[in-house]
């Protein structure tokens, strides 16, 4: 009997044991994945506000570092958000970058885009990530490019003539840029996990292979625009390189707008000799509006696109028009 | 008898053991509750501060320069009075600002020289009822009409809703 009772006594210890136990690890749990969410939250809060400070600087570069993997993609409506953790944070800037990122370092450059100067694009990507262009030698749009890229980008730029050059380095992923050639290089076997992006004078054909799959796709732009082409060679896919241009255009339209308006104002409150100079400028500004809100909707699509610059030669045309009311110690248009 | 006294023991100090875990659990979140707060009212800070800083470089509000720009943050007036005339005409700037600004209003005061009647302009305005955070930053003012150099101080007042 008291065998019986002893036994009863210890399997009520354990049993009230393990319900403590549990209510304990419970609470561990939920505090465990209620920090996570802060820490994510926080993490992201951070990152958003260091690419809104960077995004007002243009030409900056700048080398980050996160606690956690980041991942970043855009839907299909457009919606671009970074994720760390379990938290996504839409991202309002047009950030050309890779979906994933192997590591937690990332090395961000910015490039004002537009004339008027519209918005800072930013071009983010991961130290991990190797650019290999290939383009041909003599091409003014492709060395231009190449200038651009900041030193602290992983990129090697190949002249077509000396493709043999093309081997790999040891990244854990490879961009592969055929950058305004006819044929898109195929690369050697080496590459495992690659991305080859077929860059012509308006289009970005995009191919990803990885170890669990193949992805591709296809994007048009204005002929020749190099924030275009930069937007392709970073983006990770069409949609990237396509939403986020989108933005970009969106703002040179809303900036075009105001401008505009400013400019027909002055017009009426300067001197005589200004305001002849101001007349023309109006024409100008409405072509931009006009073009940027059909490349605003049409920018990437794989349906008929305006092949021509016209967008370029009207920006070309208010830079210069700028130019002239500078010389002549007008109030400037932007 | 005995064993039965046993047992109403081992509740009891299982009971007042409880009792214990649950006074410093409570403890506890009221503390974490308080620290939640305080971050809370730090991200919200930190958001006012991040739209001030997208207004202050808008390139639709932005001073142009010839040269060297000064220091410090400087708005146009021109380029101000217009975003609002744009405001009130455009249905469609609310939506096309909002990614930018969210639920908040952005207005600029002019402090110093003084204007009759006053000068204030609401640049942007989506508000929603519910709690507010008040940002004031110092602003440079260009008056282009003055002339090229005529600047005066001014604050900009961001104000931030959450419901």
């Amino acid at each position: 009997m008291k065998a019986i009772e002893l036994q009863a006594h210890y399997i009520f210890v354990i049993v009230a044991g393990v319900f403590i136990l549990g209510f304990f690890i419970a609470i561990a749990g939920k505090l465990r994945s209620g920090s996570e969410d802060r820490a994510a939250f926080q993490i992201s809060t951070a990152i958003k506000s260091a690419l809104t400070s960077t995004a007002q600087s243009p030409g900056s570069t700048l080398n980050l570092s996160f606690p956690k993997l980041m991942q970043y993609d855009c839907t299909n409506a457009c919606d671009c958000s970074i994720q760390i953790g379990n938290k996504k944070t839409t991202i309002k800037e047009s950030m050309f970058s890779p979906k994933e990122y192997p590591t937690t370092k990332a090395t961000l450059f910015t490039k004002l885009f537009g004339t008027p100067p519209a918005t800072n694009n930013i071009y983010i990507t991961n130290p991990e990530y190797k650019y290999y262009l290939i383009y041909p030698e003599g091409n003014l749009v492709a060395e231009q490019i190449i200038k651009t890229i900041p030193e602290a980008i992983r990129m090697q730029a190949i002249p077509l003539s000396q493709i043999s050059h093309l081997k790999f380095s040891g990244e854990i992923h490879s961009v592969i840029i055929s950058l305004l050639l006819a044929n898109p290089i195929i690369p050697p076997p080496e590459f495992e996990t690659l991305t080859t992006i077929h860059i012509t004078s308006n289009s970005a054909t995009y191919k990803t292979k990885t170890k669990k799959a193949s992805t591709g796709g296809q994007a048009y732009f204005q002929d020749n625009d190099i924030p275009s082409i930069l937007a392709a060679i970073f983006s990770a896919n069409e949609n990237i390189m396509k939403c986020n241009l989108r933005k970009a255009h969106a703002r040179l339209e809303q900036v075009s707008t105001i401008l505009k308006a400013r400019t027909q104002k002055l017009e009426q409150i300067t001197t005589a000799e200004c305001r002849t100079l101001y007349v023309p400028v109006i024409p100008e500004i409405d072509a931009i509006i006009k073009k940027t809100q059909e490349l605003k909707k049409k920018a990437g699509e794989t349906t008929s696109i305006p092949l021509n610059n016209d967008l370029q030669m009207a920006q070309d045309a208010l830079k210069e028009r700028n130019n002239v009311i500078t010389n002549n110690g007008c109030p400037l248009v932007y | 008898m005995k064993t039965q006294i046993n047992m109403f023991e081992s509740i009891a100090v299982l009971i007042v053991f409880m009792f214990l875990l649950g006074i410093g659990l409570v403890l506890y979140g009221v503390i974490h509750k308080s620290n939640i707060e305080k971050d809370i009212s730090q991200q919200k800070g930190l958001k006012t501060t991040t739209i001030a800083e997208t207004a202050f470089y808008l390139p639709e509000l932005e001073c142009t320069f010839r040269g060297i720009k000064p220091p410090g943050a400087c708005l146009e007036k021109l380029k101000i009075d217009t975003m609002t005339e744009i405001k009130n005409q455009d249905r469609l700037y609310n939506t096309k600002y909002y990614e930018m600004f969210g639920n908040s209003k952005i207005e600029i005061i002019q402090v110093y020289p003084r204007e009759s009647p006053d000068y204030t302009r609401v640049i942007y305005d989506n508000t929603i009822p519910g709690k507010k955070t008040i940002s004031r930053t110092p602003i440079q003012l260009l008056d282009i009409t003055k002339g090229p150099q005529y600047f005066a101080f001014g604050i900009m007042e961001v104000t931030t809703y959450e419901t």
